[in-house]
């Protein structure tokens, strides 16, 4: 088994399925010559050439759209929105088209297709280049949203999701592309959508977290285990459809639970983990259910100082655990 | 404005001292913070502020002594604070005075070189969660309204109540982990905190076997028999100083000795009758002997014979419904849930805390609860909850070498009884091939009655019951 970065990974999950599904293309801004802004797909033009690794216009509402009407006739588009922020001018055919195709043609038509975009803070990238935006998409019936947090799920899940009958968005943390490594089968595997995984078991509190967030969570719950305060985390890895069953399992058996997202607070996907925990886990908890989260400002901001001040860390993580061990 | 009550601080509680007030006229007070400290023969309880406000006027000042639901101060809410008139704060030397001569001592024993005992610590117990003493409505010592749905859920599942926890959460709230830790050690006994802090008054009791005595039966937590020591360190008299050309002292009171002589003086108006029997507890001895190492190491306190008399005495109480009971003017209050009070001697003087539904703990349970009840006696840690609502109560000071005692019923209950020492005596058993003569372990009891309540003959059928179950231990006796 080889060490991979984070973003090997992804582009060995696409050149994997590539070679072995012709049916597969990538499209998106500058990702045939220069292989991608963070070069995730480096290398696949020079492989598999102009027909199947498209480079597109400035056009996300194309790039989208093109991929629905590829995916309806055949193909396993893998679309890529250079950063999660400039998503939205493909809201529309994200929302109202591929999400709903299934439902509109009564099972008929789907839209095996997916939506790959970087996302997330902490890499000095300002209002354009730093957003989280998990909670418009996961509040869409019809669509999966998938984020991994390491290299093995990065591709494993990658590999489900171009083999998924219908559209997922894919989110990778941008931080994460190169400063996390980890052992990935150079074989090829899928880890199945739909399932989050205990990253670190424990008894007193659950701490959840998704991307970026579960190796911040991971950090905080080394640092208050000193002090006694033993904590679980979960990795959800899938956002939508989500795996209640780890997450209520959890809680159940801790009592506590603290949701951690680096997205702004009011609104956040936590808090919709927040309000299932508290109506299906109710009668176990021994505390109230806590969100973790970045501040209600309108973007993450450039100057250093202020960024970490909206990003959240291991050190505001622990500090939230241990607010919700003293309850 | 809103006026401040004096809260009801137990059950049997009609009145408190006013100890110590915590806040001045003028000073910012929020809402559940301490306010001021009041005293009773039982306890000392910080009262929490009912409101937040500005605090306006103290209407009884430290040492009085008021009645349940009197007014005791005056707060501006907090919608109108800042309006405390000036004037109002002149009452404020008074009320100073007052405490420096609360603080001095009550009944003046100036000269006197009162030992520590009296003067010093509190006899009193001191109430850790203000929210549990608020005494606030009938949230007074309700400590669900403060518990998790995790908590509520296991109390229920459990068959505990919040009353017999220690919250360990922010602001006293009980916490999953107490429950858990709770239910734990009284299914192991090992870990708790609770069993380990009791080791040392068990490990007594056990360390002395024979004059221990009485096995009581389920709840009723005679302390005293796990207590043993410290009444024999601490008595009264203890350390008196004369001054010299003094031949009389008067010794000051503490609010236990108060209240241990109000108690007794009412106790006087039940005419008492006693009853005596003795109880082969060859068995009761053998089980017990054969137990102590294996329960020791497992559960690390000691197995007294009093939880083996909490039980016997309420299987008793099952048959005896009428000694399960309060006399009241109009007649026999009985009661459905068996609440066995046990006899704790502490320091300064005697409490009797509760085990309540004693007829459903085992024999462990009813160790662990008396062991609990009789540490946290000792260690002025007792809470309000653990007194009052007593049905029934054993009291043991067997350990102490008595054989026959002449308990006082701790009224309105109406009835009483003794361990006294397991001593060896002659006695003789029929035997297939003719009377022998053997050497039997036998514990003296005494029943206490109210003469009102019951008469002798039900009085006997009550503590032959008592003795029946007692005899009737045998090696399969369930310990768990």
């Amino acid at each position: 088994m080889a060490v991979r970065t984070f973003i090997e990974a992804v582009r060995e999950a696409m050149a994997q399925e590539m070679r072995r599904d012709a049916s597969v293309i990538v499209l998106g801004e500058d990702v045939g010559k220069k292989g991608g802004v963070f070069l995730a797909t480096d290398g696949l033009w020079a492989e598999f050439g102009d027909d199947r690794v498209i480079d597109t216009p400035l056009t996300e509402s194309m790039i989208v759209g093109t991929s629905i009407g590829a995916a309806l006739n055949g193909l396993r588009p893998i679309a890529e929105i250079q950063f999660a922020d400039f998503i939205f001018p493909a809201f529309n055919q994200l929302v109202s088209e591929a999400a709903r195709m299934r439902y509109r043609t009564m099972g008929a038509s789907s839209v095996p297709m997916v939506v790959r975009a970087p996302y997330g803070g902490g890499v000095h990238g300002a209002m354009y280049h730093s957003q989280s935006i998990e909670a418009f998409f996961t509040h869409v019936p019809g669509l999966k949203t998938v984020v991994p947090s390491t290299p093995y799920d990065a591709k494993g899940l990658l590999v489900a999701s171009i083999r998924d009958e219908d559209p997922v968005l894919f989110l990778e943390h941008k931080k994460l592309y190169r400063s996390v490594r980890g052992d990935v089968p150079g074989r090829e595997y899928t880890v199945p959508i739909g399932r989050a995984v205990v990253r670190r078991p424990g008894s007193r509190l659950t701490v959840v977290a998704y991307g970026l967030m579960v190796h911040y969570a991971l950090e905080a719950a080394e640092r208050v285990a000193d002090e006694g305060i033993d904590c679980e985390v979960i990795d959800l890895r899938t956002l939508r459809p989500l795996d209640r069953e780890t997450l209520l399992g959890s809680v159940r058996k801790t009592g506590k639970c603290l949701v951690a997202y680096e997205d702004n607070r009011f609104g956040g996907y936590g808090a919709e983990i927040a309000a299932i925990v508290a109506e299906e886990a109710f009668d176990y908890l021994d505390g109230p259910v806590s969100r973790i989260a970045g501040p209600d400002s309108p973007a993450m901001p450039y100057n250093h100082i202020l960024e970490d001040w909206f990003m959240l860390n291991p050190a505001k993580i622990a500090d939230a655990i241990r607010k919700l061990a003293a309850y | 404005m809103a006026k401040v009550t004096m809260p009801q601080l137990g059950e049997s509680v009609a009145e408190g001292t006013i100890g110590r007030w915590l806040k001045q006229p003028g000073d910012s007070v929020a809402k559940y913070e301490p306010l001021l400290e009041v005293i009773t023969d039982k306890v000392n309880a910080e009262v929490p502020s009912p409101f937040e406000g500005v605090l306006r006027e103290i209407l009884a000042p430290e040492g009085a002594v008021v009645a349940n639901n009197a007014e005791i101060a005056i707060i501006d809410t907090a919608d109108e604070a800042g309006s405390t008139p000036a004037a109002e704060v002149a009452s404020m030397p008074a009320a100073a005075d007052a405490r420096e001569e609360a603080e001095n001592g009550a009944p003046a024993t100036p000269s006197v070189g009162t030992p520590a005992p009296a003067a010093a610590a509190p006899q009193t117990m001191v109430i850790s969660t203000p929210p549990a003493a608020t005494g606030d409505l009938d949230e007074s010592g309700d400590p669900s309204a403060r518990m998790t749905p995790a908590v509520r859920r296991l109390l229920r599942e459990h068959g505990l109540e919040a009353s017999q926890l220690v919250g360990t959460g922010g602001g006293g709230r009980i916490t999953r982990e107490d429950v858990l830790t709770r239910v734990e050690a009284i299914r192991t006994g090992a870990a708790s905190p609770v069993a380990t802090t009791s080791a040392a008054a068990n490990g007594h009791a056990a360390a002395s076997p024979a004059p221990a005595s009485a096995t009581p039966a389920r709840t009723s937590g005679s302390a005293r028999a796990a207590t043993s020591a410290p009444s024999t360190q601490a008595g009264p008299g203890a350390g008196i100083a004369f001054p010299p050309g003094t031949d009389e002292v008067l010794v000051p009171m503490s609010q236990m000795r108060k209240g241990i002589a109000a108690q007794m003086t009412r106790a006087l108006q039940a005419p008492h009758a006693y009853l005596q029997m003795e109880v082969d507890v060859t068995r009761l001895v053998a089980l017990r002997e054969r137990e102590k190492r294996a329960y020791q190491a497992n559960e690390g306190i000691g197995l007294s014979y009093v939880p083996f008399v909490v039980k016997a005495s309420a299987e008793a109480l099952k048959r005896n419904p009428t000694f399960n009971a309060h006399w009241t003017e109009q007649g026999l209050l009985a009661k459905r849930r068996i609440n066995i009070g046990v006899a704790v001697a502490v320091d300064e003087g005697l409490i009797v805390p509760v085990v309540r539904d004693a007829d459903q703990l085992s024999i462990h349970g009813l160790n662990l609860a008396i062991t609990d009840l009789a540490n946290r006696a000792r260690a002025n840690k007792l809470r309000l909850d653990d007194f009052g609502g007593g049905t029934f109560t054993v009291d043991n000071t067997g350990y102490l070498g008595t054989t026959l005692v002449m308990p006082i019923i701790n009224v309105p209950e109406v009835g009483i009884v003794t361990m006294e020492a397991i001593t060896k005596r002659p006695v003789v058993v029929s035997t297939p091939d003719g009377d022998v003569i053997a050497i039997r372990p036998v514990m003296n009891m005494v029943l206490g009655i109210d003469h009102r309540a019951n008469d002798g003959a039900s009085g006997a059928a009550m503590l032959r019951d008592i003795k029946a179950w007692l005899e009737g231990v045998g090696p399969e006796t369930a310990i768990y």
